[in-house]
Order: structure tokens, then sequence, then C-alpha cells
């Protein structure tokens, strides 16, 4: 004998809850970036065992935000460690950014020919050994060209292992694997009149293009929520010039 | 004190095996040539058979044509010494797996087990333990525990797997054939055993000692104190070698790098299971390469930390070897470990898990293989005004927290292009006007400086390369939008772009 269709759907509506009224992913935890204004855009800072981007052209202040995120990670005792592809990594400006270098795992490409393969292969190896916070894999100038099943393995080694994945390039390249993606851009400098000019700061504009799970998903009008991939946002950061590189 | 016996049968030809496990369950036949009356070898003879080669009847003494002819399919592998001694070290570092009191023979260990009772359930487990551990190590072995020695090595050649149980070695021995008493037994002791009508240890152990002495001697009077379980072998432990090495000489010569990593990669997985019995992990290997011109090549290999994973450093032996091959064919390789001792860390409860420090040793060796050891550590700031100067240092991040916390000034950091590239640059009354290098042109629209920055004069005279700078330094921006940092070489009167900041 069934029961009817009504009668049923009155028994299981106080069960089950309609997609609609699911509540928000809970919040990840957070890396801070280093930069106040840049967490927070990001919602407090990188997320925590996933992928993220950070990418702008020539001077437009990634360096600046990569030596912060560093320094920061390094002073809440998380291991760290940087896959520099093309051997750019300046450890003075690191050091007075606040990087403590004996506690940075470094590791240099330099010139050969593969270095987006090298560079996936060892940031396979250190965050699938675990224990790192965070693992940078700087591309420099370039933009890797690299195949979606390499970014996915990625990510889901970093989501396994507890580890931010952080790629810096020239421009996007994860996707849709990347969780967050900051793009910097209209990055200009300051220059200040001291007998001549005199390099002052350098301002960026960072714009958050990607950020999964960051913001509460807006709601149309039936209280459904529609979205909750982006919210779209931007900060202006500025960083001031080292005193050591000015030798008089 | 309870003893037990570790035995290879038929080790020469389960030394081949190891070196060739894909050889197990063929019919495979180990063949020597002794010498004839010239000095010279004389024709291969068959020395030791697999049991496949003995149901297909081949026969110990069979010449090597003869053998392959009873068996089409037989593999015929000369006998080597490097094998069988490489067979006999990894014999010796399975008893130090299980027990620190090892006395070696050949061809078995003996172990002193009387502590190991708190480790296993039993006897029984233990040798079973045993077994298994020796088929990883690619050796099949028969265990026997006994009260004495003598009574565990007759066990070993009658049973597979044996344990006597305390005060009963008489009892064991008693209905097991005069014929395990030897390896072989001598032939007039055997013969006289034939005489007498005796067929197993039991009876030969009731004849009268003094007799049995008198009328077969020293040999025969040894042999009735094992069939009575009265012998007093003294257990002579040995402390375990220092080096660990495998070596094996080629058919033929080889010349490229393929076929001599495939044998490496057999020598170093032999080694490392070796060094695992032992608790130690390698540091490091010495390779040295047997040449086809008598002469050798002797190469050091060093991990930046121990490691038991075979892929980095066999990707470091590569590494070498290509960047310097040998000066002809290879037909011999030794291997000889330096062993390590891992050890384990506390980690705080109260901070960040970090990588566990054997993991964090085992990845930075294989990032090395990977990216070579030189391009892997903690980046270090040399002690020189020299801006692009830079260390890489070991890395080792020390065990307290850091001193302080991160800055809350946020500063410009560099980007910086190794080595420096050179360019040419149009000057104007303020300085640098515009930049041309090979993948840098741009219109300067502010230069800052000069910083003049000057040093290192007191090697103006060095015999090498370095010698002192003088330089200008002016940060620029360009047309293209970036900031480049750049120098005068006063001393050469060249321009060079160091990077800029980003």
């Amino acid at each position: 004998m069934g029961l009817p269709l009504e009668l049923l759907s009155e028994a299981l509506s106080a069960k089950l809850i309609p997609a609609s009224r699911l509540e928000h992913e809970p919040r990840r935890a957070r890396l801070s970036t280093g930069v106040p204004a840049l967490d927070g855009q990001l919602g407090g800072g990188w997320p925590a065992a996933s992928l993220a981007e950070l990418c702008g052209r020539r001077s437009a202040g990634r360096t600046s935000i990569l030596n912060a995120t560093l320094a920061a990670a390094i002073a809440r005792e998380q291991a760290v460690a940087l896959i520099d592809t093309a051997g750019a990594f300046d450890p003075r400006s690191a050091q007075a950014a606040g990087v403590a270098l004996n506690r940075l795992l470094w590791i240099r490409l330099g010139r050969t020919e593969s270095t987006t393969r090298l560079g996936l292969q060892a940031a396979d190896i250190l965050i699938a050994a675990g224990g790192f916070g965070l693992v940078v894999l700087d591309f420099g100038e370039q933009t890797p060209r690299a195949p979606t099943a390499a970014w996915l393995r990625l990510r889901h080694t970093a989501e396994r292992q507890g580890t931010t994945a952080l790629v810096v390039a020239l421009a996007r390249t994860a996707g849709a694997t990347a969780t967050t993606a900051v793009v910097l851009q209209d990055a200009r400098p300051r220059f200040v009149a001291e007998g001549g000019p005199l390099l002052a700061a350098m301002e960026t504009r960072a714009a958050v293009e990607r950020a999964l799970g960051v913001f509460p998903a807006p709601a149309n009008e039936q209280g459904q929520r529609v979205s909750n991939d982006t919210e779209p946002g931007a900060a202006r950061l500025s960083f001031c010039a080292q005193p050591a590189l000015r030798t008089a | 004190m309870r003893i037990g016996c570790i035995f290879v049968p038929q080790l020469a030809l389960q030394a081949v095996l190891r070196r060739s496990p894909e050889l197990r369950g063929a019919p495979v036949a180990l063949t020597e040539a002794p010498l004839g009356r010239t000095g010279r070898p004389g024709r291969a003879l068959v020395a030791l058979a697999s049991a496949e080669a003995r149901r297909a009847g081949v026969r110990v003494g069979l010449t090597a044509a003869q053998a392959a002819a009873v068996c089409p399919g037989l593999t015929l592998c000369p006998r080597q010494a490097a094998d069988t001694e490489a067979a006999e070290a990894a014999l010796g570092d399975l008893g130090f797996a299980f027990a620190s009191h090892v006395e070696r023979e050949p061809g078995r260990v003996f172990i002193q087990v009387d502590d190991l009772g708190h480790l296993y359930p039993s006897e029984e487990a233990l040798a079973q333990v045993i077994q298994q551990r020796a088929l990883r190590m690619g050796l099949g072995v028969r265990v026997a525990i006994a009260d004495r020695k003598g009574t565990a090595r007759v066990a070993t050649r009658a049973r597979e797997r044996a344990v006597v149980p305390p005060g009963r070695d008489a009892a064991f021995l008693a209905p097991l054939p005069l014929g395990v008493l030897g390896e072989p037994l001598p032939a007039d002791l055997a013969q006289a055993f034939g005489r007498w009508g005796l067929g197993r240890v039991g009876a030969f152990a009731t004849l009268p000692g003094a007799d049995v002495g008198l009328r077969l001697g020293p040999p025969g009077a040894r042999l009735h104190r094992v069939a009575r379980a009265e012998d007093d072998e003294p257990f002579l432990p040995a402390l375990p070698p220092d080096a660990i090495e495998e070596a094996l000489a080629l058919d033929y010569a080889v010349v490229e790098l393929e076929p001599l990593a495939f044998v490496l990669r057999g020598l170093c997985d032999r080694l490392l299971a070796r060094l695992a019995c032992r608790s130690l992990a390698c540091m490091g290997i010495t390779l040295r390469l047997a040449l086809e011109t008598r002469a050798f090549d002797v190469r050091e290999v060093n991990l930046a930390a121990p490691t038991r994973d075979v892929g980095p450093l066999l990707q470091l032996v590569r590494l070498e070897l290509s960047r310097r091959p040998p000066d002809a064919g290879i037909v011999g390789v030794l291997v000889v470990a330096r062993p390590a001792r891992v050890r384990g860390a506390q980690l705080d409860f109260l901070r960040p898990a970090g990588p566990a420090p054997d993991r964090l040793a085992a990845t930075i060796a294989k990032l090395a293989a990977l990216v070579g050891p030189e391009n892997v550590g903690a980046p270090r700031a040399e002690d020189t005004w020299r801006e692009e100067a830079v260390g890489m240092a070991p890395f080792a991040p020390p065990g307290d927290p850091p001193a302080s916390p991160a800055t809350a000034a946020h500063v410009m950091s560099m980007r910086r292009f190794r080595p420096p590239e050179e360019i040419e640059v149009m000057l104007g009354p303020e300085g640098p006007a515009a930049l041309r290098g090979k993948a840098t042109t741009a219109r300067v629209t502010v230069a800052a400086g000069p910083y003049r920055l000057s040093g290192e004069w007191w090697r103006q005279n060095d015999a090498n390369d370095e010698s002192g700078f003088s330089r200008d330094y002016w940060d620029v921006h360009a047309s293209d939008g970036a900031l480049y940092r750049l120098h005068h070489d006063r001393i050469g009167d060249r321009w060079y772009l160091d990077g800029y900041y980003d």
C-alpha cells in the first residue's frame, strides 16, 4: 500500500533543504598576503590549501607582494619554499621586506629549456612532501603553458596537504583551477625632487579577478543565491623605495 | 642461549638470481670453468642448477653444451665472485636487521635470539618474519632456532623452517638421516656408517662416545657430539662491516649511459635495501668503474641529505656521468655506500607542523637531483657591496621561532637579470635618455641618479678574474612602463641592466 505523493512530499519537506537555501561554503583559513589592503580584498589573504595566481607585467608590483607574503608566512612560522624558474630572486630586497632568508627554501631553475615542466615537477615534489604552508611557483616574465591536468593535479595536491600554492606569472594561466587570481595593473612610480628626481615609491592597482568562496553570493528577488564565484574588487597598493639601494 | 641459524641454500645461484630477478622461475644453471693442466680455463661445466633446470634433466658436471642440449630454454650464467660476496654481505645485513650479535660463516649466519621474544609472539613467528625479510632482499633462506649452534646448523639442512623447543635438541635430531650431519658428509665417514648399518642420527647418538672417537677420529667424534646435542661450539659474534658495497662484472663493455643506468639501478636498489636492514640511510656513494683500458674511473656522488629513495640517488649519478662521461667502455661497476643515521625529531606541540625532518631531507635530495644540488638551499646575501652577489646555503631552518614579526612597512622589491644584461644607453643632459638591449628597448621618461658605488679595489691586481668595481647606478622609469635599475661600469665604460623594481 503506497503513500499518496502529497503526503510523502509533506513528510519529507521537514527533512530536506532545497539547494537554494544551503549555507554558503564554510570560510577557508587564510594566509595573509602581508599587505592589509590586499588582505581586505581577499577576505583575509590567500586561501589556505588551494591554488592562487598573482599576475602582472614588469614593475607591476608582483615581487613586492610576493616578498610580503613570504615574510608574513615566515612570521607565522610556516615552512615556505620559492621555486624561481627565472633565477631572478633578489635576496637583499627580500631581506629588506622582512623575509628571514635562512627559513626560505629556494629552488632556482636558471635558464633551461623546460622551466614550466621542471617548475611544476618541483612544486609537486615539495607539496606532496607535506608540511609546507606556502609554495611559490614564480615564472617571472613567462606565461607558462601547461595542460589543465597539471594545474588540477597541483591544486588537488595542495588541498590534500594543506599548502597554499601561489603561481606568479605574466598573465593568468591556471584558469578555473585557481581559487584566487589577483592581477596587478596601472602601476606607476612616484619620484620626489631632492636636488634631482629621487625614486620614493611605487603605486599599483590590484584587481581581484577571481576569489572563489570569499564573498557571500548575491541573492536575486526570490532570495536564491545565484553565484558564489567572484566578486570583482580592486585595491590601490603602495610600496616605498628601499633606502639601502640608494647609495649617494 | 637460543641461537638462530639463517642458511642460504645454493648461495652462488641465489646470488645470480638476486642480481637478475627476471630469471626467477626459469631454468638457470651456474657454470664454472676449472683450470686445466696448462693453467688455462677448461670447458665450462655446470656447478649449480635451479630446481626448474634439474627437473628438465640438467645435472651438475654436464658441460655447458650438454646442459643446453638437455634443456633448450636454459640460461647459463658464469659464476662471479662479486655476486657471491654481495649476497654473503646481504645475508650478514639480514642478520643485523634482527639481532645485534651475529656470527657469520660461508652461506649462513647465526644470531642470538634470546632477547627477541619481546618483539615477536613466538620463535616460529620470528623465523617466518626472517624468511619474508630475506625474500624482499632477493634471498630464499632456511631458518632454524635451537639451543645449540650445531643443532641449528643441522636443522637448516633438514627443514625449510624449524624451531626446536628448548632442551629438545637431541629428540629433534634423532629421526633425521645421518646425511644431514655434514655438508656433504665426508666419504670415509659415510662408508663407515654404511658398514655399521646406521641410517639415523638417533642410532649414531646411542653409540659410546669414546669408541666412536677411537674409530672415526676427531671429525667423527665432533659429529657424535652434535648428534647427542652435546657440542660446545662457541658463539662468536662479529661487528658489522663498515663498508656496504655492491659490485658487478659486466659480460661486455658498456659505452652508453642508459644501459649503465639500468645496471646501476639494480646495484643501488640492493644497496639501499641492505642499508635499510641496518636502519641506515645513504648519504652518498662512491662509484668505481672498471674500464676496458684496465683503468678505473672513481666518482663521488653526494646527496644533500640522507635518503633511502633510489630515485634521487640514481638521478645524481646520471647527472654526474652525463656531465663527465668515462673515457672508455665500462666492464665492471662497484658501488660503495656512505651510510648515515636518520634521527627522528620531536616536533613542537604549540607551533605549526612543518615538514617532518626525514621527509624534508628526502625532498631536498629529490629536488637536488631534479635541478642540481647547487640550486637548492636557503638564499644568502653575500658580504659585499656588489648588489648582484648571491649565495646559497644548505637549508636548515633554525628550531627557534623567527626573531621578529614581519615588518609593517611595505618596500619595493627587485627582480634581477642574472647575469646583468649589457645594453646601449643614449645619454641626455639629465642622464640616460634611451635604452637598447636584446630584450629591452625603451625611452627614459624619468631618471634618478647617479648613485656611485665602488669597492674591492684591493683586488685590482688579483691573479684571478675578480677585480674591483666602480659603478654609477640609475633608477629609470622607461616608456614601456617598467622601472629599471641600471648601472654604468666606470672601469669598462659599459652599461648594464641589473633588473627592475617589481
